[in-house]
């Protein structure tokens, strides 16, 4: 469980690893997900494959890059959710403003 | 005409495997002769009459050995031999052209072989030397064959090598991803050489809460390395996650190695075992550098090299005994491969040890990257030989009462604790939490919305209770940053305050429940007030409604500062 975390530019996409807990300790790194972004990124993955754990911070943090996207669900994705995490999710009705996969 | 390519049909067709000879010259006779000689000595022969008929069919017929005659209209012999070499290099082939000329000047003999001939025989030639010339080239040839050969063979064995360089090192970063090698009291820096390290840096956490670490250098690097690295990181996770010992460990560990390794290859490594709650470090050292510990910024003791490296000894004559030492929160202690005191500078002096303890001398308060800066300096771009991997573990504030799996009690206990402000400083008490929660398999399918649960019930105790942080604060995504701006800041200057975390277990896997009750020290909140309701679209106070849904019962008491919550199975979650 390592809060090491990358960034991955392919195209127009940027994508954001999270490895461990996804919490509150990663709100500057999330930030710069999209403030520091490439200008050719109009569009963001938030991968969860190797994500264990998340709290409400993460889903504030979800939130503000929602806002940055100016609501366009087509331009966040949040892919490979453990079960676990994927009921978090469902249960904050997250489904309802993300893609989540 | 004369008989053209290949020879004509009277004739007795050549060996398809013999070597091809180009033989170009204008004048008939010269070629007849030259084709007819070269035939009877078992030759493919193919002729041209000027330059640019040669090249032509030189680009398009594999040759052996080129005969060029100087003088010829349309491309003469310079300028055919030219474009042949060049043919040759984009073919990555060796031709070797060998000019038959009448001419005997010095400057045209030169030319030959400046524009790229391999020698010149004077006209009128005899049979043995023209013979003779041949085999020289033709020895010359079969040269370049056999360094290319060599070259292609030594270029896929590279590409190999380097393809295995890197299985190795995705090996160590994975192995070392696993690790815990963030947790807050730790500081590291791994510089391998080239792309695959020998050093390996794990960090783990017992359920009991003591950290153990293991800084270990195989002998070797790359695959073979990586090979012994991944038993060695899955039996010190796997045995620190049951809550075993580093003495245990490094049984272990010595056993798998001396009995699954080629002798030769060994692992020099150094175990620790930080139970801050105890005041107590353990210690393992078998071949890694003294240990050094600081208090007060002060050196107050070292912590030698008492046992062979692991998977050198047998079983039975493995001696497992450790060193012990009290140890105070804030206490450093730097662990490090022999590679950083072996640094050398660009005089060829080595880092050394007295290097490393002027650097924790000038200890400005961050002495690790003192060490870091200090090891640049000296090295100034020197290239290293050995991998460089040190470790400062910073003595953490200790945990009241962590309770083992195996005491756990009757009445479903698992664990009680009160995080003071230090503690909470520490900021590792949820992850200690999850490391107790992970050894119990019932709890395999629910660690994640139990994460969440404590987590939510913390952080809101900890934010709101202990720190009266105002959750208003995150409007947005600037007072999002300026909210966790805030909790920093009033974290480290936190003097009084207190939670207390109780975990109680009942069941199996089948159905069962985690009661989670949190107690603070703060003045509470209206309780009755809280949003109840999920409002997916705020960003604040989403928090308790969350852990609210995981949970089949949530209830603020008192002053709302002492919450009780129960997560159960099955059915959890509506």
């Amino acid at each position: 469980m390592s809060g090491t975390d990358e960034m991955v530019v392919e195209g127009n996409t940027r994508t954001l690893h999270i490895d461990g807990k996804f919490d509150f300790k990663l709100h500057r790194r999330f930030r710069e997900l999209y403030e520091k972004a490439p200008p050719e990124v109009n569009t963001y993955v938030i991968d969860l494959s190797r994500t264990d754990y998340m709290d409400s911070s993460a889903l504030g943090m979800l939130l503000l890059l929602r806002e940055h996207v100016q609501d366009d669900r087509d331009r966040v994705q949040v892919i490979n959710c453990n079960p676990e995490i994927r009921k978090i999710l469902e249960i904050a009705n997250f489904d309802k403003l993300f893609d989540i996969s | 005409m004369t008989m053209k390519n290949p020879p004509g049909s009277d004739l007795p067709v050549a060996d398809p495997s013999a070597d091809a000879v180009l033989v170009v010259d204008d004048n008939l006779l010269n070629r007849t002769l030259l084709q007819e000689l070269l035939r009877l000595e078992g030759y493919r022969v193919y002729v041209a009459e000027d330059g640019a008929e040669a090249v032509d069919l030189f680009s398009t017929v594999h040759m052996d050995l080129v005969l060029m005659d100087v003088m010829m209209p349309m491309m003469d012999g310079y300028a055919a031999t030219r474009r042949i070499k060049e043919l040759c290099a984009e073919r990555d082939q060796y031709c070797p052209v060998l000019f038959v000329t009448a001419m005997t000047d010095e400057q045209s003999l030169v030319a030959c072989i400046e524009c790229g001939g391999d020698g010149f025989l004077v006209k009128p030639y005899n049979r043995v030397i023209l013979r003779a010339k041949m085999r020289a080239l033709e020895r010359t040839r079969d040269l370049y064959a056999l360094v290319q050969r060599q070259k292609q063979e030594l270029e896929a064995h590279h590409e190999r090598l380097c393809h295995e360089h890197e299985i190795a090192e995705r090996t160590f970063s994975k192995l070392m991803q696993a690790a815990d090698l963030d947790a807050p009291n730790l500081k590291h820096l791994l510089a391998p050489v080239g792309l695959a390290s020998g050093d390996l840096l794990l960090a783990e956490y017992r359920p009991d809460g003591v950290q153990q670490i293991l800084l270990g250098d195989f002998t070797g690097h790359g695959l073979a390395a990586a090979m012994g690295a991944i038993p060695v990181a899955d039996i010190f996770q796997s045995m620190t996650r049951k809550g075993l010992g580093i003495d245990s460990i490094a049984t272990e560990i010595n056993a798998k190695l001396k009995a699954k390794l080629p002798v030769g290859l060994f692992l020099a490594a150094c175990l620790l075992a930080i139970d801050a709650s105890a005041g107590r470090m353990q210690l393992w050292n078998g071949g890694i550098p003294d240990v050094l510990c600081r208090r007060d910024r002060k050196p107050f003791a070292r912590l030698k090299s008492r046992h062979l490296p692991l998977g050198i000894l047998d079983h039975t004559a493995f001696d497992a005994q450790l060193d012990e030492l009290a140890i105070q929160p804030g206490d450093c202690l730097y662990a490090y491969s022999d590679g950083l005191l072996e640094a050398i500078n660009p005089q060829g002096e080595m880092f050394g040890e007295a290097r490393l303890e002027t650097a924790l001398a000038a200890d400005d308060g961050r002495p690790f990257a003192g060490i870091c800066t200090a090891l640049d300096a000296f090295r100034s771009g020197q290239s290293q030989h050995d991998d460089i991997t040190l470790i400062e573990i910073q003595c953490p504030a200790p945990v009241v009462a962590w309770r083992a799996p195996e005491a756990r009690k009757k009445d479903g206990a698992l664990v009680s604790v009160e995080c003071g402000p230090d503690r909470l400083r520490q900021d590792d008490t949820l992850t200690l939490l999850m490391r107790l929660l992970e050894t119990f398999p019932e709890l395999d399918a629910h660690r994640g919305r139990l994460y969440t649960v404590v987590a939510e019930l913390f952080n809101n105790a900890l934010d709101h209770g202990v720190l009266r942080l105002d959750s208003v604060l995150k409007r947005d995504a600037d007072s999002f940053d300026a909210y966790y701006l805030q909790r920093e800041q009033r974290l480290q200057q936190l003097s009084a305050g207190s939670i207390r975390i109780a975990l109680r277990l009942t069941g199996d896997s089948a159905a069962g429940a985690v009661e989670v009750t949190i107690e603070d020290s703060g003045q509470g909140f209206d309780y009755t007030a809280e949003v109840s309701q999920l409002n997916a679209g705020a960003l604040a106070r989403r928090g308790l409604p969350l852990a609210r849904a995981l949970c089949s019962r949530l209830e603020f008491q008192g002053a709302g500062n002492r919450v009780e919550a129960v997560y159960h199975w099955p059915d959890a979650v509506a």
